[in-house]
């Protein structure tokens, strides 16, 4: 499978804007409402999970299980530290989204918080170990919207 | 305030790690029945979980241009800006945010051109007197979080 070349077809567009929708939805479900054999959807499925195209993934309102605290970072280091901050940033467990990036800055993250001392105890660690030259830290007061791109198929053109 | 225990906690760790995940699989795994399983899961939807979804490798399925824009907008434009974000299809997430900015929005597009137009577009239509561009190079951790219930298990053990 291959898709990079070419536009996805309409099998595809409507099982993965299903998934996107509801991401337990059953799949003999999207098959009927789409008039599409079930076993080809199954295969459809599978060969998207294998070749790590999809993931599913359950959204959880991390403020109502105590983290009311969620910030993006950008932060920067320096040629010699960047592997160690990488390396430290990959075992937080309180991250939940990490990216490389360009722009100035290295890294852009999505860190989760019980409290805001545990948030300021996260920044410390970060200014003692030396890891970034510069960081720039954002609190989100609402979440507007969160992967919607692809839940519907005019999405895809 | 939480309002759950951890071992509901790994309970959900189980969703988070894999949204499709068999209430069989999972009930083997944490030797929770699967009635239970299901109830909490009937229980928790529309209340701690906020969406079952698939996510994206947006690169190999075509879509090559990926970017988080933070913007502060003219307050008179603020909510304005905001409904238009909110519709357009290339939006994959919006958040409010402070620090300086009003938006943090993830932007996905097929290539950088077409993302580029965007933001000239949007920029013709608001007043943006604040910007801040990173364009994402490679995807490290995509929701990671309470997403290993191996590791989670450990937590409650000890």
């Amino acid at each position: 499978m291959k898709m990079n070349d070419s536009k996805m077809n309409d099998k595809e567009k409507k099982l993965i804007s299903s998934l996107r929708k509801n991401g337990r939805e059953k799949i003999k479900k999207i098959a009927e409402d789409n008039n599409i054999p079930v076993s080809t959807m199954f295969d459809l499925l599978h060969r998207l999970e294998d070749k790590g195209f999809i993931e599913h993934k359950t959204h959880i309102n991390f403020e109502k299980i105590g983290y009311p605290i969620k910030q993006f970072f950008a932060v920067k280091s320096t040629p010699s530290t960047r592997d160690k901050l990488k390396n430290f940033l990959e075992t937080k467990s309180n991250i939940n989204n990490l990216h490389i990036i360009n722009s100035g800055f290295d890294f852009h993250f999505e860190a989760l918080f019980k409290n805001q001392k545990e948030a300021q105890e996260f920044q410390e660690l970060l200014e003692e170990r030396s890891l970034t030259t510069e960081k720039n830290i954002y609190n989100v007061i609402d979440t507007l919207a969160k992967e919607k791109f692809m839940t519907e198929e005019e999405h895809f053109d | 305030m939480r309002i759950i225990s951890e071992k509901e906690l790994w309970l959900l760790s189980h969703f988070r790690q894999n949204a499709r995940e068999s209430l069989t699989k999972i009930s083997r795994n944490t030797k929770v029945p699967v009635s239970t399983i299901f109830d909490k899961l009937k229980h928790y939807e529309g209340n701690l979980i906020k969406k079952h979804t698939t996510i994206l490798d947006f690169t190999k399925l075509g879509f090559l241009a990926k970017a988080q824009a933070m913007l502060q907008l003219s307050p008179s434009q603020r909510e304005e800006a905001k409904e238009f974000l909110l519709k357009c299809d290339n939006v994959n997430s919006l958040y409010k945010i402070n620090n300086g900015y009003d938006y943090l929005i993830e932007f996905i597009f097929r290539d950088m051109r077409e993302l580029e137009d965007f933001i000239g577009e949007f920029e013709k239509k608001f007043d943006v007197r604040k910007k801040q561009l990173f364009y994402i190079v490679d995807e490290i951790q995509r929701e990671n979080f309470m997403a290993n219930p191996e590791l989670m298990k450990i937590n409650i053990n000890n």
